[in-house]
């Protein structure tokens, strides 16, 4: 009984969380292989998107190079697959100090998770431990990630430049076609790994680490006068996101089965802003309905459309534009966000008019 | 400059290349070509620093502007053989009344909200390139140097276009100056920065002076962008190029003086143009933002600005 009514207290996201977790469950026993590995992907771009609320909904600091993490947990196994493999383009002998570790399977996943973690800390080192504020780490975060595209297509012994690199597919760690698991397994394992992010995300969030980070967001200076220290919070949760931005990017290519210039690119970060901003940010479920919903509408647009223009993506690109401008006039609280507040009035309402009937 | 190891790395570059004599020359064009970039970095940031300093908007559209202006000096100069300064004076009123539409549509509501704003400048960016992407296509479009001479200065070759741009980013730079400084309008302008209430107590229409200095904004962007468009390929992704530039520009600047943006335009271009020397573009851009980061992180409030940043 007691359960029962807790749940039935609980904030209507957490039903859409549980929502999404059974129609992820459910998807691959009724749909083809084509769409278990688009929503493959998906999944790995969910774990992006939530990465972003992390930094963003929660802590209030909008990143908008958050691709630059991303591609370097997807380049990191890319040089690494290129090398072990023995691609065709491959000209260097021996990969330089720093990239050494990419030599072994494992030291190219252990990389693609720490690389990004690092940069991000470095970036937050320099930024948060000064003064930078609000607008400017999104400018420099955006400069950043605008020049890490230029650097990777520029570094075309590593890189393979603007072709990009193929990849071996459906395998986690394995740089061999030996071990490549079937679309069906490999969309489990993503899912295992969504899991465990969304679970992670939950822990920190309603950590005291978490509070703290919403404080951080709503107001810094009082934050201060309490004796904490902003800065090093900002640098945790950075780096966390950053790391966490690594292993989206190691899912992706593994999904993909390439990695190219675009996964650092300044078209991510806007793309996964968006996902955030139409979801809602600050609760993690925002994150998820705005990601499985614009990327399962591209799709399918892109499916049905192709027959009748080519550059569906430009026209794509275009509305996903005006949906930004439509969603910040009308719900600049997202979906999510907007549903949870309707729901928090009608549970106000109700319990005033409980009082007010006790009343009489 | 003279120092013995840089000297011979530039002499070992220009050897593999068919061997051009090293000397002065060289840091000199380099020198000379990062003072001009400069001035167009300046010219290309002017209008960014002005609503973010006075309104503190950031106005991510800035580069899509750059574009559209760029166009514009297509189609007016090029297709319809406009006159050039004219064709400069028609993009910057073009431009203006377009920020007028922007702001009065779109950025009046968002004021004192930066993550909405910057939303809502970013879908507007996105609009502004992808409606330039299908009207316009993929195709990259030239237009012709309005003057072609080019001038020997000892060593050292300058086009002259390049000495026009200078000159067009200094006219900029003092005509907002005087505009801001010696202007009713411009009094109108600084005392809305001050103080916005107090300001509407005196009977000042607060609201038409920020759409003024946001049209006046967007409207140097259309001039810059026209005044760049010999220089560079007239595409739909020519914005994007600049951004990084411009946007680096601003943060090491600072927004409160116009002084600042002067400066940083040539700290960083001139470090561009140096390091481009002795690597290339892409690895001089990289040290310099990676250097700004470090900067201001010394400086947090840019590198002339007296008051706090926000």
């Amino acid at each position: 009984m007691k359960i029962l009514k807790a749940f039935k207290n609980l904030p209507v996201n957490r039903y859409i969380d549980m929502a999404i977790l059974l129609f992820l469950l459910v998807f691959p026993f009724c749909s083809s292989t084509y769409w278990i590995y688009v929503m493959s992907g998906i999944m790995a771009y969910i774990i992006f998107a939530l990465s972003l609320d992390l930094l963003w909904g929660y802590t209030g600091l909008m990143s908008m190079g958050h691709s630059l993490l991303f591609g370097a947990g997807g380049y990191m196994i890319g040089i690494a697959c290129s090398y072990i493999n023995k691609a065709d383009w491959v000209e260097y002998e021996k990969l330089t100090w720093f990239l050494s570790p990419l030599s072994s399977e494992v030291g190219a996943f252990i990389m693609a998770l720490l690389l990004p973690a690092l940069i991000s800390f470095i970036i937050g080192f320099f930024m948060f431990s000064g003064k930078i504020q609000g607008v400017f780490f999104s400018l420099i975060t955006l400069a950043l990630s605008g020049v890490a595209e230029l650097f990777v297509i520029n570094q075309s012994k590593y890189t393979h430049g603007n072709s990009g690199i193929t990849v071996i597919s459906r395998t986690l760690i394995s740089d061999s076609k030996a071990d490549r698991m079937d679309d069906f397994t490999f969309y489990f394992v993503i899912l295992l790994f969504l899991v465990l992010a969304y679970a992670v995300c939950m822990l920190i969030v309603h950590s005291r680490v978490g509070k703290v980070l919403q404080a951080v967001r709503e107001n810094e200076s009082r934050l201060t006068f309490f004796g904490y220290k902003p800065s090093a919070f900002k640098m945790l949760i950075y780096t966390v996101s950053g790391a966490m931005a690594g292993l989206a990017g190691v899912l992706y290519v593994r999904t993909q089965g390439s990695v190219n210039s675009t996964a650092v690119g300044i078209n991510l970060a806007t793309l996964v802003l968006v996902w955030v901003a139409v979801g809602g940010r600050g609760n993690l479920t925002g994150a998820m309905v705005g990601t499985l919903v614009l990327q399962i509408a591209e799709t399918v647009l892109n499916s049905v459309f192709s027959g009748i223009s080519a550059d569906f993506a430009q026209y794509w690109k275009l509305v996903l534009g005006i949906i930004i401008l439509v969603i910040v006039f009308v719900i600049p609280k997202g979906i999510v966000g907007t549903v949870i507040d309707i729901q928090q009035k009608a549970r106000d309402q109700k319990r005033k008019d409980a009082i007010l009937s006790k009343e009489e | 400059m003279s120092h013995p190891v840089f000297k011979r790395q530039l002499d070992l570059r220009y050897q593999k290349k068919g061997g051009i004599p090293m000397n002065g020359a060289l840091i000199g064009q380099l020198l000379v070509s990062g003072a001009c970039s400069a001035f167009v970095l300046l010219l290309t940031s002017l209008g960014l620093v002005i609503i973010m300093g006075y309104m503190k908007v950031v106005n991510l559209a800035h580069t899509e502007m750059l574009m559209a202006g760029a166009f514009m000096c297509y189609y007016l100069y090029s297709v319809l053989h406009i006159p050039f300064v004219i064709t400069l004076i028609l993009a910057y009123v073009i431009s203006f009344l377009f920020g007028m539409l922007i702001e009065r549509t779109v950025i009046c509501h968002f004021y004192g909200k930066m993550a909405e704003t910057l939303l809502a400048t970013y879908a507007i960016s996105i609009i502004m390139k992808q409606l330039a992407l299908i009207l316009f296509g993929k195709s990259y479009k030239q237009v012709a140097y309005p003057v072609s001479a080019v001038l020997h200065i000892g060593p050292v070759y300058i086009e002259s276009y390049k000495l026009i741009l200078c000159l067009i980013s200094i006219l900029a730079l003092v005509g907002t100056l005087v505009f801001i400084n010696k202007t009713t309008m411009g009094r109108k302008i600084r005392s809305t920065t001050q103080n916005r209430t107090m300001t509407n107590c005196l009977g000042i229409d607060t609201r038409k002076v920020d759409t003024i200095t946001f049209s006046h904004g967007m409207g140097l962007a259309g001039l810059a962008g026209a005044a760049i468009a010999p220089l560079s390929t007239v595409t739909y992704s020519l914005g994007e190029s600049w951004l990084t530039n411009t946007f680096m520009n601003v943060v090491l600047g600072g927004v409160s003086s116009l002084f600042g943006t002067v400066a940083s335009s040539f700290i960083i271009q001139e470090s561009i143009a140096v390091i481009s020397g002795f690597s290339n573009s892409i690895m001089g851009q990289i040290i310099v933002l990676l250097v700004v980061i470090v900067i201001i992180r010394i400086k947090p409030e840019g590198l002339f600005t007296p008051k706090g940043r926000r």
